[in-house]
């Protein structure tokens, strides 16, 4: 076996999960690896598939029946690369003589050419362009010459539309060919099991094979000297800067993880400041930043040549770096995976541990170390949710087949109910969809020229080669900002910045963007031209994004945690007994909240009556939780709130008492009519408005252009809110309308979790304190800069008011 | 509850329409900006997909309806009157243009009219290439520079909105007329268009919300 006898080179010892894939491969098999980076996860598929491919050579020697035998799809280009390097160094090691090609967006026009003629045995690419190639004519041709095919770091994919993507993808490639083996690469996810049974898709079987490697990981919370002086509200956590840099000072190479771009960017500033000596071993790292300044910082950790780098989730994925021995993690992880994914970007060399330090950015945050130590320790961890009827993404994928090769609906539609995301849909459903691409939905006009998807002999096929081009560029399920692209005056690019930033400024003000204080000399059309600035003060720009809700389990082992400090006589983690002096001071004004009982506090002070609630359950929840209370409150009498939330809890301020013992005996907080009770609290029509950007933007409603090139498509642009107008006034039963409103529903006010949260406080002891003065616990939710307003008026009635307000 | 606001502009009485347009009662005129006539249509052609009623049906209702309310002797149209090429949907213009034979229809093209000369001829059109001058007022699509002194120029293309806030951190945003001698900037008028956020400045806005004009 070719494993055997490369392994005896490297003088190595395959890891049993190794031996086991390899073989499953070879059986032929399908499944799902679960195998943490760093522990050879991509040989142990690979050389099952090497063999396989070996003897599927031998059986058929024509040249000429030689297709693609291998499709590697990976998230991300710089895994790709990886990927590349480790599968050749095998190749070359063993004189296996393969042609092992990487196909992203960067690929060149030659490249691509000489893939189209030669047929590369292993592709490695990304979900975006298999979906290109099946946009191609003869595509089902080439594509059936496909066995195999690897989805790497498939958890990454899942939760997202992206992952819908490759479940269509690989719909479409399953039926080319029957015998089409499917293997998945996953960090480990609490559901597993669906994963692979996604992935596969229905009728599927296949294996999990975990590698179930001891993974040692030290967990300690950075704590401050004094808890006194330690703030009771803030997100950027710069009190501790010095002590991070102690660890930096004291470890080889550290990263530094922050929630957003703006607090890394602070983040680096700060580090600077306080030790200069840093200057060119400290680095910025996020996904605004130019692939060139990126590269060079990755380049730079792969030498070990950088001391430390600030960093976003940009750095969450991807190629280890072998230098990095310590991550520090500045504020809340949001998610146990999240925590653990980041902790394991060190100490990745076998039976290494894996070290992560956790920066509390306020004092009730402390708590959260030792929640993810619990939580690592009895391996709690979070579901990836898969998107279910994306039609969006089907539209997408139905006009791609159609200007590839063009289908044939009987064909297509019961592939789709194949996959998780579309086995719902019913014929009407699907029919629906192809209303809307052949005949842009229901139409009545007698001059209408809708022109996409043509039907001939029962194929659907796009003729038009304009509509072919703009639907190519359009391929995908990543919908950005429109960006501005910052470049000096030399023309050197630096980055891109969201444009609704750049439109706030004046020129001649500065920002902070790359790590460097930056004067805006002028913008021309989509291009920022700055120069360096010597001010010490600019904007930092805030990017969008960065809200993630406190994950499901993390909210768990939090309320874990606080039912096991109630419990003296159980040892207790050193973050909780440092939080001691707050526990009393807050059992002093109010009532310690836990787990096992929802802690409610009313308060009056000069802004007016505050109710603050504790439920341990992350903003999503809280922020439907608030609106559901504010309309159940609303019902007996008017009232406005104004509400903050953090993970927390959250508070409703009015300018009339409520009474909410009785309130609460009334059924304030009870499941009966919990869906149609949310339903009318929240303005669903605001957030499906936003949510319909994106769903515009993948089915293609949105053009954005065509990139660097001046075509005029300004006839052609118009912005999502107006299609969303359009459809609610002119077709409010349109899918994806409907879609934007489930997907509020599901995702933005996370139902399921909001009922679950409801059910859980409908058995807990509900202990209501009237208090004097803030607490501990309500402070930082009063600190809360972000409010909301929450009153049931319809927009006319707003409008009005406002109107009245101006007299 | 009035639908129109009378102003003075330059000593001339000026309605202000909830209809996002204006009526000069002196000369009989309806003043039209940006309809953007044709929209969807242009995007059902290039594939995207938008409901084909969207914004036509009711901006030629708004249309029909105007006339039979002020019974105008003419419409100016401040440019991008149809949207872009032509397309089948040019056929509901000359239609709408069949039912007011008397009425005298102007159109100063904007940079949206790209349509060719014999089109506008079909529909009896009357097209000025930047701007047309009558008394002291300048009609033009874009705001026009050097206006002279004393001359007031009324101007559509900006889309003009403004932006209010309210009590409790409310804000709205909503379609205006916008004054800042020596230029009146109408709202667009097709209902298939967008807004441009324009500061009040030193200026007056009046803003639409489709039953009431209000000066904010």
């Amino acid at each position: 076996m070719l494993a055997e006898k490369w392994f005896k080179q490297k003088h190595w010892k395959p890891h049993q999960f190794q031996r086991e894939t390899w073989a499953a491969v070879i059986d032929g098999e399908s499944g799902l690896l679960n195998a943490p980076t760093g522990y050879g996860k991509t040989y142990a598929l690979w050389f099952g598939i090497v063999e396989q491919l070996v003897a599927y050579r031998q059986k058929h020697p024509k040249k000429a029946s030689h297709g693609v035998f291998c499709l590697w799809i990976t998230p991300l280009r710089s895994l790709s690369q990886e990927i590349v390097l480790a599968l050749n160094r095998v190749n070359e090691d063993l004189d296996l003589q393969l042609d092992i090609a990487l196909r992203t967006g960067d690929t060149s026009l030659k490249e691509r050419k000489r893939q189209l003629l030669e047929h590369p045995d292993v592709l490695i690419t990304t979900p975006e362009s298999i979906h290109l190639m099946l946009a191609q004519k003869g595509a089902s041709n080439r594509l059936k010459q496909i066995q195999f095919i690897v989805v790497d770091e498939w958890h990454e994919l899942l939760g997202s539309k992206r992952g819908v993507l490759t479940e269509l993808a690989l719909s479409r490639l399953k039926h080319l060919n029957p015998k089409l083996q499917i293997w998945g690469i996953s960090a480990t996810i609490g559901n597993l099991e669906e994963a692979k049974q996604i992935l596969l898709g229905g009728q599927h079987n296949g294996l999990v094979i975990r590698a179930n490697l001891p993974k040692k990981t030290q967990i300690t919370t950075v704590l401050p000297d004094v808890l006194e002086k330690f703030p009771w509200g803030g997100h950027l956590g710069i009190h501790l800067a010095t002590k991070v840099l102690d660890i930096i000072n004291q470890s080889g190479t550290t990263l530094i993880f922050t929630n957003t771009r703006s607090q890394a960017e602070i983040w680096y500033q700060e580090l600077l400041k306080l030790q200069p000596d840093l200057a060119g071993i400290l680095a910025l790292h996020h996904g605004s930043l130019s692939e060139e300044i990126r590269q060079w910082v990755e380049e730079g950790l792969h030498k070990g040549t950088l001391k430390a780098v600030v960093c976003t989730s940009s750095l969450d994925l991807g190629v280890d770096f072998r230098p990095v021995d310590t991550v520090i993690q500045v504020g809340s992880a949001k998610g146990i995976a999240r925590f653990l994914q980041r902790a394991g970007r060190s100490g990745h060399q076998p039976g290494a541990t894996s070290n992560i330090w956790f920066v509390p950015t306020h004092s009730l945050e402390i708590m959260e170390g030792a929640a993810l130590r619990y939580a690592e320790q009895h391996k709690l961890m979070e579901n990836r949710i898969p998107y279910i009827r994306s039609f969006d993404v089907l539209i997408q994928y139905l006009v791609t087949l159609a200007v590839g090769d063009g289908f044939k609906p009987q064909e297509i539609y019961p592939e789709i109910l194949q996959t998780h995301c579309f086995a719902s849909i019913t014929p009407a459903e699907f029919r629906q969809c192809l209303l809307l691409i052949t005949q842009g939905g229901k139409t009545l006009d007698a001059y209408d020229e809708f022109h996409k998807v043509m039907v001939e002999d029962g194929l659907y096929k796009v003729v038009s080669r304009k509509i072919a081009m703009q639907h190519r560029l359009s391929i995908g399920a990543i919908v950005s900002d429109t960006m501005m692209s910052v470049h000096y005056l030399s023309g050197k690019y630096i980055g891109s910045i969201e444009e609704w930033f750049i439109s706030r400024l004046k020129t001649g003000d500065t920002f902070w963007f790359a790590g460097k204080n930056l004067e805006l000399l002028r913008v021309k059309d989509l291009r920022a031209i700055v120069k360096i600035s010597t001010k010490k003060k600019g904007l930092v720009p805030s990017w969008m994004g960065g809200r993630l809700p406190l994950s499901t389990h993390l909210s768990i082992a939090i309320r874990h945690m606080l039912n096991q400090w109630q419990d003296q006589s159980l040892p207790q983690e050193p973050e909780m007994l440092f939080l001691a002096p707050l526990f009393q001071e807050q059992e002093k004004r109010s009532a310690l909240p836990n787990g096992n009982r929802l802690v409610i506090e009313k308060t009056q002070t000069k802004e007016g009556f505050h109710l603050f609630f504790y439920p341990f359950e992350g903003k999503f929840v809280h922020e439907g939780m608030a609106a559901l209370i504010a309309h159940r409150l609303g019902k007996t009498k008017a009232y406005t709130f104004s509400v903050a939330l953090n993970d927390y809890g959250f508070e409703l301020l009015s300018d009339q008492e409520v009474f909410i013992e009785e309130a609460i005996e009334q059924g304030l907080l009870t499941t009966y009519q919990l869906s149609q009770d949310v339903q009318q609290s929240v303005n669903m029509t605001e957030m499906a408005r936003k949510r319909f950007r994106d769903i515009a933007g993948i089915a293609g409603l949105v053009f954005q252009g065509y990139p660097g090139r001046k075509i005029k498509t300004k006839h052609l642009q118009a912005n999502s809110g107006l299609f969303f107008k359009v459809f609610e006034e002119y077709e409010p039963d349109n899918l994806l309308l409907k879609e934007a409103y489930d997907e509020v529903f599901d995702f933005q006010l996370d139902y399921a979790r909001l009922q679950a949260a409801f059910k859980r406080i409908s058995t807990q002891e509900i202990v209501i304190k009237h208090t004097t003065r803030l607490t501990p616990f309500a402070f930082p939710i009063f600190a809360e800069s972000f409010r909301e307003r929450f009153s049931n008026e319809a927009l006319e009635d707003r409008l009005t008011k406002i109107i009245a307000q101006l007299e | 509850m009035m639908d129109y606001l009378p102003i003075q502009l330059n000593g001339i009485t000026v309605y202000l329409l909830v209809e996002k347009c204006v009526f000069l009662p002196h000369t009989h005129t309806l003043v039209i900006a940006d309809v953007h006539l044709g929209k969807a249509a242009h995007f059902r052609k290039s594939g995207i997909i938008i409901p084909s009623s969207a914004g036509t049906q009711r901006d030629y209702k708004t249309l029909h309806h105007l006339i039979v309310k002020y019974n105008p002797n003419r419409i100016i149209f401040l440019g991008d009157l149809f949207h872009s090429i032509a397309n089948a949907s040019w056929q509901y213009f000359l239609e709408f243009v069949n039912c007011y034979p008397w009425l005298n229809l102007i159109l100063i093209l904007g940079n949206h009219d790209i349509l060719s000369p014999t089109h506008y001829d079909q529909a009896n059109l009357l097209t000025y290439k930047e701007s047309l001058i009558e008394d002291k007022m300048i009609f033009s699509h874009a705001p026009l520079d050097n206006i002279p002194y004393g001359m007031l120029n009324m101007a559509g293309h900006i889309h003009p909105a403004a932006s209010l806030k309210g009590l409790g951190k409310q804000s709205l945003k909503l379609p205006c007329f916008h004054f800042q001698y020596p230029y009146f900037l109408l709202p667009a008028f097709g209902s298939l268009t967008g807004t441009f956020l324009l500061p009040k400045g030193d200026g007056q806005q009046f803003v639409v919300t489709g039953k009431v004009v209000k000066e904010i």
